[in-house]
Parts: C-alpha cells; structure tokens; sequence
C-alpha cells in the first residue's frame, strides 16, 4: 500500500509551507528564550542604582540569627548590621559577587541564599538542567512515535487511497446512470 | 515494543530514584554547624583586622598585643547574655592585670551613653572600642550576642564562645593554660 500523504493534491505546496511555519514558531520561540535567558544571567552593575544593589545582595544574604530569613527580610541587629556593611562595601566599589565571596569567607557556605556553582553544590545548578534535557529529548521521541503512528492509522483508514479499480468503476457507472436518467 | 517497555519503566525509576539519593545526600551532608563553635570560619585563622576608636577617644589596634594572649568580647547593653557574663570578663581582667593578657569589647550597635553608664555602674576599665565596629563583627563571623574570641600571641583565633551561657573566667583561663601546656610540649 503506497505511504498515505497529508499534502492537500489541489495544493502540494500546502503542507510543506505548514512545516515551514511551525518550525519557524519553534525557532523563533527558541531565540526568543535564549535571549531572555542571556539577559536574565548577564549581571549589569552598572545599570543599577547603589540602594538597589544593596537590596538584591542583602535578599541573596541569610540572617544568622533568624530561621530562614535573609538579611533583607529581618530587622534583628545582625542583620541591620550586614545591611549596613553591605552599603559600605557597594559604596567603596566592591561587586556584587567580592560581597558575596567576603560573607562566605567569614560565615561558611550557608549564609547564601543561592549555593555556588562550584564543588559539589553544583549538582544543584546541574542535575535540574540535565533533567530538563532528558524530559525534552524523551517527549521529543514520544511525539515522533505517536506522530508515526497517527500515519500509519490514517493511512489505514484513508477511503480515498484505499479504494480499489473496482469501487472506481463502481461509481463511475452510478454516475453515468444517473446522468442518463 | 512490549519487550522495550518491560525494562524501560524500572531503568527510568532507578535513575529517578538515584537523582533522589544524591539529592539527599547533597542536603544531609552539607554544613548546618551554625552556632557550633568549631564549625565557624574565622577560628584557626589569623584575626581580622580590629581597628577602631575606644570610649575614652584613644585610637586601638589589636595587632599591637601580638605576644600575648587576648580576648575579643562582641557587647551591647540591650543584649541580657552581655550583662549576664559582665562580671566574669571583670574578674578575668583582675586576675590578669599586669601579665600581658588583655581584653578588649567591641560594642555592637549601642549607644555611647549607654555603654557608659554601664561601664561606670558595673565596673571594667578595658578598651571599649565604639563608632562603627560592624565590619569587625562581619569579619569575625559574628552571628549573635554576646560572642567572646580568644586570639592567641601568633595572632589566630582559637576558640569562641557564644550564647546566653556565656564565657566565664575559669573557661577563659583553662583554655589558655591548656593551650599554652599544648605549645610547650
């Protein structure tokens, strides 16, 4: 049996057009979140003012007196005083990541939010990604093989391939019966 | 197909299920010691630098006392654990007095007033360092008060003690004599 086609036969063109716009959509929505990704990541200092600095390094900071608290989130003195540290060390031209490196020299690990990308707290970044990946790649095949076998289940059941030189005549003749009449 | 999907499923669960275990792994390995003494970063470290102004108006910087062993007590007046252990930095001070061995407060978020009629009222003629002293705390790791820091003559930071309890001088004294037995054997 001949490989049933979804192009339209008064219009060839028609599916391969369809292809073309999808898998541009798919492109376009690709670059479109690599870009907000690349604009996400890139830290830009300098485009921010010194109080909003001091408020996003503070939100990465836990208060190490309190449970669960940032420095941002706490008014407890330790935290009012990192607080200030913190717009001390912006003022006198430290980076957001020198403030970081500083409180995790003097506090350990823990006192940052977010765990470094490095050592064995990379897993962290790591294995969601590579998640990520697996689960995409896996849906990607799954869809391929539904995909197929919607085809072949159309192909099957497409009256329009599957009629015989027979049922041609068959209709034919009714229809030349029905002109006379 | 069948055959595909009979080891498929169990394969897909295990390395689920080893995600998992290293994931927990990951958590319950990682460093929770805050508040445990020997788990905080400046001990075994030389000291940060501790530069300030006393409540007297004199000038202090503690890397003149390497030689000797010093106590570096974080202290406010609002803090009930400072007032608790005020008398036993008092009575470790008079033991000392003379030998070498000093001490030094490092007032965290007070007032000078205060601080001085505290000082006035419940004795202790020690350095008082005042003005902005948070970075001194940062530096040290300073998570809440009071905290004491006992550096040794090379200029490192041995032990600390914090909390409500306390330090005592007793605590203070045995440390550096077991120290000192330590270094000299």
């Amino acid at each position: 049996m001949a490989k049933a086609s979804v192009t339209d036969p008064a219009n060839p063109t028609s599916a391969t057009w369809r292809d073309q716009w999808r898998w541009a959509s798919w492109l376009l929505m690709a670059i479109v979140a690599v870009a907000a990704l690349i604009v996400g990541v890139v830290d830009n200092d300098d485009a921010r003012t010194q109080g909003e600095r001091v408020a996003a390094i503070s939100a990465t900071i836990l208060c190490p007196q309190c449970t669960g608290q940032t420095v941002a989130q706490s008014n407890v003195a330790i935290a009012r005083t990192i607080r200030a540290d913190i717009a001390t060390r912006v003022s006198e031209g430290e980076s957001d990541d020198q403030i970081r490196q500083a409180y995790i020299e003097n506090y350990g690990e823990w006192i940052i939010t977010n765990p470094r990308a490095s050592g064995l707290t990379s897993l962290v970044w790591i294995v969601p990604v590579v998640a990520a990946g697996l689960a995409a790649t896996a849906l990607a095949f799954a869809f391929a093989r539904w995909r197929k076998a919607l085809r072949l289940v159309t192909a099957d059941t497409d009256t329009t391939q599957a009629a015989s030189d027979a049922d041609r005549a068959l209709v034919s003749d009714a229809r030349d019966r029905r002109k006379r009449a | 197909m069948t055959g595909q999907r009979s080891w498929a499923v169990p394969v897909a669960a295990a390395a689920v299920g080893l995600v998992v275990a290293c994931f927990v792994l990951l958590l319950a390995t990682s460093e929770t010691g805050r508040g445990n003494p020997q788990s905080i970063q400046v001990i075994g470290k030389v000291a940060p630098e501790v530069v300030a102004t006393t409540r007297g108006g004199d000038g202090f910087d503690l890397s003149e006392w390497r030689g000797d062993w010093s106590v570096v007590n974080f202290f406010a007046t609002w803090c009930p654990g400072c007032v608790l252990e005020h008398p036993e930095l008092v009575e470790f001070d008079r033991r000392h007095a003379g030998d070498g061995t000093r001490l030094v407060s490092v007032v965290f978020e007070d007032e000078l007033e205060r601080v001085n009629e505290f000082f006035d009222d419940n004795g202790g003629d020690w350095p008082v360092l005042v003005g902005d002293t948070g970075r001194i705390a940062t530096e040290f790791g300073v998570t809440a008060m009071p905290e004491t820091y006992l550096i040794s003559p090379s200029g490192r930071v041995v032990t600390k003690w914090i909390g409500a309890t306390g330090v005592t001088a007793d605590a203070l004294d045995d440390t550096i004599a077991e120290l000192t037995a330590s270094a000299d054997g």
